[in-house]
């Protein structure tokens, strides 16, 4: 039987590729009080829901923080239909994954060009892949990106990258390379594009890395904003116990979803399995840095001290994590050490020296590990006192 | 004397420390200036905007307090101060003390114990001075550039300080730094002596509540006019106030947490600062949400209806009725677009025109703040 003054929403969102279907949506449902009345992420372009007659706003939120609002009426018997068309935010087709998972790119300037009748800035870039070898940085002969000019609205090309530890180059003419960390992945989707602003303030590119796993991906999003009252109604703490469990085939996933237990301190769920991960992806030092901080987040004993401090270690010696939270998490936990030794554990004082250089030299507002320097044992940042004005 | 409100209890409260450094009196155009031989000390100056932003945040703070906003209340609110030479006078009537390496040490730790009373206490650190960074964000405090040989003695290594801060009870704890993150030449050739107020240990494990949001990205700036409060305090000040509450879903309470005030600043800043060319990044370490701040009402918003072409207002009666609480009202013909308070809500708005001149029924209007805007446009 029928429900008296029911009538349905139906939503349906715009997006120019079909594999952006699958990127995870909230969709909020409030009433005319503004509380919510439904709240749930999809992966899909087309939801429908029941509702009683009455004036509702529908609100469509992205991983990337972009927020469409539109209100709809409701009637009896009747099915109201709001369309939602996300394809906006992305200047181009092949940079929709980036637009609507990551903060970081920023806004669809297309329209900025249009306005002032302006055509996008090119500049000229050339790109390296480098691989950790033997506790060694070795360069690949051949570029893997394929364009040399790159303009505000960016490009995005497909990487395979094996299983191993390995960096992205990027420089700009005339300018310090930029260097990202990249999870291996077949089909990488890997985009950059000419930072919008003045370049005597900012850094020359924006380099954005996207992960099949789009789920793991917008939750990665949600926690580099700090949004993660939204990451825990996309992500429970069933998922991530469950994307930390499937390590084997998703080690990258696995170790998003550890930095998610790690951050909503649900230890418990974290079982054995950061201690899995260290172990078994020895080339990855995302596992050992999840593991070293699962101890000193249990709180850590003179026996754990020294598996942490083992753990620590091995991470440096891996090369550098491939998520700007673990080399956060690395350097404060390498700090905490030195200071438990009194700076006398020689080990502990060179890998903090290490990775201190690259703390130095990187943007931890980047998801993935990313810094400026001349080679990726080198990192360093130029002065740039010099560029802005002080409050 | 800079604890400027105290008022300890045994429930859970809300314990403030703000510094607001402007005078820095060994660097140039300072009261004692001297030469100084380290380019990080040559190459800074005086700062007219952080005492004032300092002020402006301590007074949003005892506003809240007032209106009983905090939802664990002010226990206390402890403020150093260093003014600008021929800046704005702030504090008047209150002497806080200054911004002085010694004061800052000292205001710390007195700060640490308050917040150390209960473990549902909220700390909240809010720091607006010159700031430089090299792997560590060092604050500067007053006597920076004191001995021109060792200047780094008059500032502190913010990071491990605020990783050692995580041996506090305090459940909640929140660090707000308006300040420069960038890196001068002689720094990148130096390794910095420069020690945090408190060494971090094995033993701090982070809280459970925990924000800690910079102004800038590293290596840029942090920005606002002479005298007046920075793009990043008033966009923290804005969200505090109600730019960034969120109606609880389980609760239906008004709040803000502290999720919206991370994800949402960078935005705020922007609107706070359309015409500054480039995006002032704010970067954030969280941990899990919590909400800090809960209205006892629904908050208000700026409410402005108008129509194009503006010609038309002149002939056009506007009403609106808010669908929740029926809260109505209506306006007859005039020059200028109808700008009202109203609370936050969906609203039905309404236009009509003398004479019929034009047709136009309602449209439905989501307004929350800090405003909202709704035009007709006329056929």
């Amino acid at each position: 039987m029928k429900n008296k003054n029911m009538g349905s929403l139906k939503v349906i969102i715009e997006t120019h590729e079909p594999e952006s279907k699958f990127i995870p949506k909230q969709i909020q449902i409030l009433g005319a009080d503004l509380s919510v009345k439904h709240s749930l992420w999809i992966e899909d372009n087309l939801w429908m829901q029941e509702l009683g007659a009455g004036v509702y706003l529908v609100r469509l939120n992205l991983a990337s923080g972009k927020q469409i609002e539109k209100i709809a009426e409701v009637f009896d018997g009747e099915v109201a239909e709001l369309e939602f068309n996300i394809a906006q935010f992305s200047p181009m087709e092949s940079q929709e994954w980036a637009y609507l998972t990551k903060s970081s790119v920023g806004d669809n300037v297309v329209e900025y060009f249009r306005k002032d009748n302006r055509l996008p800035e090119t500049i000229q870039i050339r790109s390296k892949r480098w691989r950790y070898y033997h506790q060694r940085w070795i360069s690949e002969n051949e570029s893997p990106v394929e364009f040399s000019r790159i303009n505000e609205y960016g490009q995005t090309s497909k990487i395979d990258v094996p299983r191993e530890m390995q960096l992205m180059e990027v420089t700009p003419l005339e300018k310090q390379s930029t260097f990202i960390c990249l999870p291996p992945e077949n089909s990488l989707n890997f985009m950059i594009k000419k930072a919008v602003g003045p370049q005597e303030t900012i850094d020359d590119i924006n380099v954005s890395v996207g992960i099949a796993n789009k789920v793991a991906q917008a939750l990665l999003s949600l926690m580099n904003s700090g949004d993660m009252l939204k990451g825990k109604s996309l992500f429970t703490v069933k998922n991530a116990e469950q994307l930390l469990y499937n390590k084997i085939s998703d080690p990258v996933g696995a170790a998003i979803g550890g930095y998610f237990l790690l951050k909503t301190r649900e230890l418990d769920r974290m079982h054995n399995w950061p201690d899995n991960l260290a172990d078994w992806f020895d080339w990855m030092p995302d596992g050992a840095v999840i593991h070293g901080w699962q101890l000193i987040q249990m709180g850590a004993k003179p026996d754990t001290i020294r598996i942490i401090r083992q753990r620590f270690l091995e991470a440096v010696k891996r090369g550098i994590p491939i998520y700007s939270e673990g080399l956060r998490l690395l350097y404060e936990g390498l700090t905490m050490l030195s200071n438990e030794f009194e700076q006398s554990d020689r080990d502990i004082e060179k890998a903090l020296s290490t990775i201190k250089k690259y703390m130095a030299a990187a943007d931890l507002s980047k998801e993935n590990t990313t810094f400026r320097g001349s080679s990726p044992d080198l990192p360093e940042l130029n002065s740039s006192v010099e560029k802005g004005v002080f409050v | 004397m800079s604890l400027l409100y105290n008022n300890p209890e045994a429930n859970p409260q809300t314990h403030v420390l703000i510094i607001g450094v402007g005078g820095y009196p060994y660097l140039s155009g300072g009261d004692r200036e001297i030469t100084q031989s380290v380019d990080a000390a040559k190459q800074l100056g005086q700062l007219s905007s952080p005492p004032v932003s300092a002020e402006a945040f301590y007074n949003t703070v005892m506003k809240l307090h007032e209106d009983g906003a905090w939802i664990k209340p002010v226990g206390s609110v402890e403020v150093l101060i260093s003014p600008c030479k021929d800046g704005k006078v702030v504090f008047e009537g209150q002497q806080p003390d200054i911004a002085s390496m010694s004061n800052i040490d000292k205001a710390y730790w007195d700060w640490k114990a308050r917040c150390d009373r209960h473990p549902d206490n909220v700390a909240i650190f809010y720091f607006s001075g010159h700031g430089l960074e090299k792997a560590e964000h060092y604050l500067l405090a007053e006597d920076f550039g004191a001995n021109p040989g060792n200047p780094w003695r008059g500032g502190f290594a913010f990071d491990m300080t605020r990783r050692a801060f995580s041996t506090c009870k305090a459940s909640a704890q929140l660090f707000f730094i308006d300040a420069c993150r960038q890196v001068t030449s002689d720094m990148l050739t130096t390794d910095l002596s420069m020690s945090p107020i408190e060494n971090p240990n094995i033993l701090a494990k982070d809280c459970l509540y925990h924000l800690t949001q910079k102004a800038t990205a590293v290596n840029e700036s942090a920005y606002g006019k002479k005298n007046e409060v920075s793009f990043y305090t008033k966009a923290l000040i804005g969200a505090l106030c109600g730019d960034a509450v969120t109606q609880d879903s389980e609760t239906n309470k008004w709040c803000i947490d502290t999720g919206t005030l991370a994800s949402k600043m960078t935005s705020f800043i922007k609107k706070i600062a359309p015409d500054q060319g480039y995006e002032q990044r704010c970067v954030n370490i969280t941990s899990d949400v919590t909400n800090i701040i809960q209205f006892m009402e629904t908050p208000n918003t700026e409410l402005t209806i108008t129509c194009l072409p503006e010609a038309a207002l002149e002939i056009a009666k506007f009403s609106y009725l808010n669908l929740a609480s029926e809260e109505n009202d209506s306006r007859s013909p005039k020059n200028e677009p109808w700008e009202v308070k109203v609370k936050a809500g969906i609203y039905k708005v309404e236009a009509s025109f003398i004479n019929g001149q034009y047709d136009y029924g309602h449209a439905y209007k989501n307004c929350m703040p800090p405003s909202a805007l709704h035009t007709f446009i006329l056929m």
